[in-house]
C-alpha cells in the first residue's frame, strides 16, 4: 500500500514538473514540427504568436537537431502535428517511408530526452486516408499528449462508412494519454497552454 | 452533333427573349456550350464572367471587357493571377483582322545575375519558387494601361467598378478556393503577418469554404490606379510596399527596376493546321511557337482516323511533345537577350525532320533537339472576351505557383509572383537570368481562323503543359468535329521526356497498359486535374454568327453569352 502510495507521489510530482508553469518559461519552450507536411504546423504557429506563446516552428527538423550542446532538449515541449499532404511532401522533398524514419528517429531522440510529445491532428478529415492513416498508426504510439480535432475521428477510406466516426486517432493512442478534443482548430490553444502550464 | 443540340437550345432561348444560355449540366464535369450572339467573356470564374459582361454590356469593347475580368480574378481567383504578376494579352480586330500581342511578362530585378540560383542554398531553401528572391518586376498594370491607352474606350476607373465592389462587398469563398488557401496556407504565413492576409480569418487561419473574403486594401489601390494612373504602382506607396516586402522576404528588388518596367507590343506568332490560321504569342512565351510546331507534326497524321487518345495517337503526341521540350530547353528565352529560331521552329519541313523521329513501337530513349536554324528564312488564368463588333481579346496571365511567392504586398492586398522559377538555375543555359530579362514563358492565348475569319479563341493555365492542353484541345476541334466544351471537357495527356506519360484517370486503364509497354512511364492523375490546365475558350460558327462558350470544370471555369 506504502509503495502504491510512492508510486502515486511521484506520478504526480513528474506530471508537475512537466506541466508544470516552470518549464513554458524556458527560452524555448515549445518547438511545432510535422509528421506528413500538412499545412496544419504552420496554423498552429500562428495561433501560438497571436496568444504570445514563444514557439519555434521546424517541419523537417531530425533527431540531431533537438538536444543542444549539453546534450540537454533545447525545447520544452514539442508539438508534433500529423496529417499528410502530397503537395507538402513534395515541396519537402521527400516520400512517406523517408518521413516515417525521421518522424521515428524524432520521438525516440525526445523520449530519451524526455521531451514531452503533444500529438496533434487538427486537420481533420482532409488529413485521413491511406497515407495519413499510416502515419496515425505509427506515430501516435509516442504520445505524452494529444490534442485533436474530433472531424479526424472520421474516416476518408472507401472501404469505411465516412459518416461513422471509426475512432483511429482515439484508438491509436497508448494508454492514460492526457487527450482533449476540440471542434475547431483555433479551440486548441487554450488545452495547449494548459498543458504547458501557461 | 453537339453544335445542332446547342443551335436548338439557342432557337428556343431567342424566342424566349432570354439571355442565352444553355441547360444547367447534370454536374459541373458535363459538357455545356454557353451560347451568346452579341459578346460573351469565358473566364476562370463565374463573377470574372459577370464582370467583364456589365462592362460589354455597358458599350465597352473587347479589350475593355477583358481588363475587367481580369481585375475581377484578382479579386475572386488571387491564386491564379493579378497585380502582383504578368501575362500575355492577344487582340484581334474585327474590322482590319490586326493582330496585336501586349507582352507584360514580368522581369528580373537588375540585380539578377545567370548564377543567381545555382548554389544548393538556393536549392534547399527554394529561392526560386518562394520568398523575395523568387519574385520578377510585375507587370499586368503596365499591361493593361497600355491595352487602354491604345485600344479600349474606358477608363480604368470605370473598368475597375466590377472588382472593386467584390473587394469591398465580398463574396463567398468555394471549396476549390478554401482548399487552394489551405494548400498554400504555409509560405503565406511564413512571409507575412497573418492580419494582412485577406484570405485568413480573424484567428489567422485560412478562410473555410462558404465564407465570405472581402479584399477593401486590394479595392483601394484599383481605386488610386484609377485616380492616378500606373505611376500609383510604379512610383508611389505600392511600390514601397512591393519593395519593402520583397526585401524583408530576403528579395534583391528595388525601386528604381519598378521604375524600369514597360509593357511591349510584339508580333504574333502564326502558322497553319489543315487551312487553319493560327495565331499566338511570341516569345518570351515559347507557347504560341511550340503549338504552331507540334500541329505542324501532327499534320503529317490522319489523327481522326488514328481516333480520339488511342495508344497510336496518345504514343505519337506523347513523342511530339518530347522532342519539342527538347528544343525549347535548347533554344527558347527572351528575344531582346538573344537569338531564337522562331522561324526553323515553326517550319514544316522541319517538323518532318521530327516526325521522322518517331517510330510507332517504341519510345525516343534520349530525345535530342533538332537543328531548326536550317530551317530559318529569315500556375496562371487564361480568358477570352468577345464584343458585339468581333474583336476578340484573349489573355493568359500569371502569378505562377497558386500564391505565387506567398510574399503580399504588405497593405496593398495583393499576391507577388514567383516568376522567376522560370529562369533555369543552370548559368550557362540560354535562360539563366540576366538584369532586366523576361523569364521563358508557356502562356499562349491563341486566337484560330478559318479563311480570314475568327474560328476558335483559347487559352489555358498549366506552366508547361499549356501548349500541349492547347493542341489537344485544337485537335479534339478540328480533327474530331467537337463543340467547344466537349473538346475542353475531354481527358488529357502530357509528356516532357522518356521519365514521364502524365494522364487523367478517365483514360482507359488497358489503353495505358499498351502505352506504358511502348517505354512510357504512366503517372496517373485525378479525372478532372488542374495540373492539366484549365482551357477557356470561344468557337465561332460563321455561318450563323453564333459563339460557343466552353470554360473548364478543371477549375471554376464559366464562360457568359448574350
Amino acid at each position: 500500500m506504502r509503495r502504491y502510495i510512492l508510486l502515486v507521489l511521484l506520478a504526480a510530482m513528474t506530471l508537475a514538473v512537466l506541466g508544470g508553469t516552470g518549464i513554458a518559461e524556458a527560452a524555448n519552450p515549445l518547438l511545432i514540427t510535422n509528421v506528413g507536411q500538412g499545412a496544419e504546423s504552420a496554423m498552429v504557429n500562428v495561433l501560438c504568436k497571436k496568444e504570445k506563446i514563444a514557439a519555434t516552428l521546424n517541419d523537417t527538423i531530425t533527431a540531431s537537431e533537438l538536444a543542444g550542446p549539453d546534450g540537454k532538449a533545447k525545447f520544452s515541449f514539442m508539438a508534433v502535428v500529423v496529417g499528410y499532404s502530397g503537395k507538402g511532401m513534395g515541396a519537402a522533398g521527400v516520400n512517406i517511408d523517408q518521413e516515417l524514419v525521421r518522424a521515428h528517429e524524432l520521438m525516440k531522440k525526445a523520449q530519451s530526452l524526455k521531451l514531452p510529445i503533444i500529438i496533434m491532428h487538427i486537420g481533420g478529415i482532409d488529413r485521413r486516408g491511406e497515407s495519413s492513416d499510416r502515419l496515425i498508426k505509427e506515430i501516435f504510439k509516442y504520445a505524452n499528449y494529444a490534442l485533436f480535432v474530433s472531424a479526424g475521428n472520421y474516416p476518408d477510406s472507401g472501404a469505411l462508412d465516412k459518416n461513422k466516426p471509426d475512432n483511429l486517432l482515439t484508438n491509436s493512442l497508448p494508454k492514460g494519454v492526457t487527450l482533449k478534443i476540440v471542434s475547431k482548430i483555433n479551440d486548441i490553444v487554450a488545452p495547449l497552454k494548459g498543458i504547458m502550464g501557461l | 452533333m453537339k453544335r445542332i443540340a446547342a443551335v436548338l437550345v439557342l432557337a428556343v432561348i431567342l424566342a424566349g427573349g432570354a439571355i442565352a444560355s444553355a441547360a444547367q449540366p447534370v454536374d459541373t464535369h458535363t459538357p455545356k456550350d454557353v451560347i451568346g450572339k452579341n459578346g460573351m467573356v469565358a473566364a476562370a470564374h463565374p463573377l470574372a464572367s459577370a464582370a467583364g459582361i456589365e462592362i460589354l454590356k455597358a458599350g465597352g469593347n473587347a479589350i475593355d471587357a477583358a481588363i475587367a475580368t481580369g481585375l475581377a480574378l484578382n479579386m475572386v481567383e488571387p491564386n491564379a493571377s493579378g497585380l502582383g504578376g504578368g501575362g500575355f494579352m492577344v487582340i484581334r480586330f474585327a474590322k482590319t483582322g490586326e493582330v496585336a500581342v501586349i507582352d507584360y511578362r514580368e522581369m528580373a530585378p537588375g540585380a539578377s545575375t545567370k548564377d543567381m540560383y545555382a548554389s544548393e542554398q538556393s536549392s534547399k531553401e527554394r529561392w526560386t519558387i518562394e520568398g523575395g528572391k523568387s519574385i520578377g518586376i510585375p507587370g499586368t498594370v503596365a499591361g493593361y494601361f497600355t491595352a487602354i491607352e491604345k485600344f479600349g474606350t474606358k477608363s480604368f476607373k470605370e473598368l475597375s467598378q466590377p472588382a472593386i465592389k467584390l473587394g469591398e462587398e465580398g463574396f463567398e469563398v468555394s471549396e476549390m478556393l478554401a482548399g487552394i488557401i489551405k494548400d498554400n496556407y504555409a509560405k503565406m504565413a511564413k512571409y507575412n503577418e497573418p492580419e494582412d492576409v485577406p484570405y485568413f480569418d480573424e484567428y489567422g487561419l485560412p478562410l473555410e469554404k462558404g465564407t465570405t473574403l472581402k479584399n477593401p486594401k486590394l479595392a483601394q489601390v484599383f481605386k488610386e490606379l484609377g485616380e492616378k494612373g500606373p505611376s500609383a504602382f510604379y512610383t508611389g506607396w505600392v511600390a514601397d510596399a512591393i519593395v519593402n516586402s520583397i526585401q524583408k522576404a530576403g528579395g534583391i528588388m528595388t525601386k528604381e527596376d519598378l521604375t524600369k518596367y514597360e509593357a511591349k507590343m510584339r508580333t504574333p506568332v502564326t502558322g497553319t493546321y489543315r487551312g487553319y490560321e493560327i495565331v499566338s504569342v511570341p516569345p518570351p512565351s515559347s507557347g504560341g511557337t511550340h503549338i504552331i510546331q507540334m500541329l505542324n507534326c501532327l499534320e503529317y497524321y490522319d489523327v481522326n482516323a488514328m481516333g480520339h487518345n488511342s495508344v497510336a495517337f496518345m504514343h505519337t503526341f506523347a513523342e511530339i511533345m518530347k522532342l519539342t521540350f527538347a528544343d525549347r530547353t535548347a533554344y527558347m528565352r527572351d528575344t531582346d537577350f538573344g537569338y531564337v529560331p522562331i522561324k526553323g521552329l515553326m517550319d514544316k519541313a522541319y517538323a518532318k525532320t521530327m516526325v521522322n523521329q518517331i517510330s510507332p513501337d517504341k519510345i525516343i530513349e534520349s530525345p535530342k533537339a533538332g537543328d531548326p536554324a536550317k530551317y530559318e528564312s529569315g500556375s496562371t488564368t487564361s480568358f477570352v472576351v468577345v464584343d458585339q463588333e468581333g474583336n476578340i481579346c484573349c489573355v493568359t496571365q500569371t502569378i505562377n505557383y497558386f500564391f505565387g511567392s506567398g510574399v503580399m504586398a504588405t497593405g496593398a492586398g495583393f499576391m507577388l509572383n514567383d516568376e522567376m522559377d522560370d529562369f533555369s538555375t543552370s548559368p550557362t543555359s540560354v535562360s539563366a537570368p540576366e538584369p532586366y530579362k523576361r523569364p521563358l514563358s508557356s502562356m499562349s492565348p491563341t486566337i484560330v481562323l478559318k479563311d480570314g475569319k475568327p474560328f476558335v479563341a483559347l487559352g489555358t493555365p498549366g506552366a508547361t503543359r499549356i501548349f500541349p492542353s492547347i493542341v489537344q484541345t485544337l485537335v479534339n476541334i478540328i480533327d474530331h468535329g467537337m463543340g467547344m466544351d466537349e473538346a475542353i471537357e475531354e481527358p488529357r495527356f502530357w509528356s516532357n521526356g522518356p521519365s514521364v506519360f502524365a494522364y487523367e484517370d478517365r483514360i482507359d486503364e488497358t489503353l495505358i497498359n499498351q502505352i506504358a509497354k511502348l517505354g512510357h512511364k504512366p503517372k496517373k492523375y485525378t479525372s478532372y486535374d488542374a495540373y492539366f490546365g484549365a482551357v477557356q475558350g470561344i468557337l465561332f460558327d460563321q455561318a450563323t454568327g453564333i459563339m460557343y462558350g466552353g470554360a473548364d470544370s478543371r477549375r471554376l471555369g464559366e464562360a457568359i453569352g448574350f
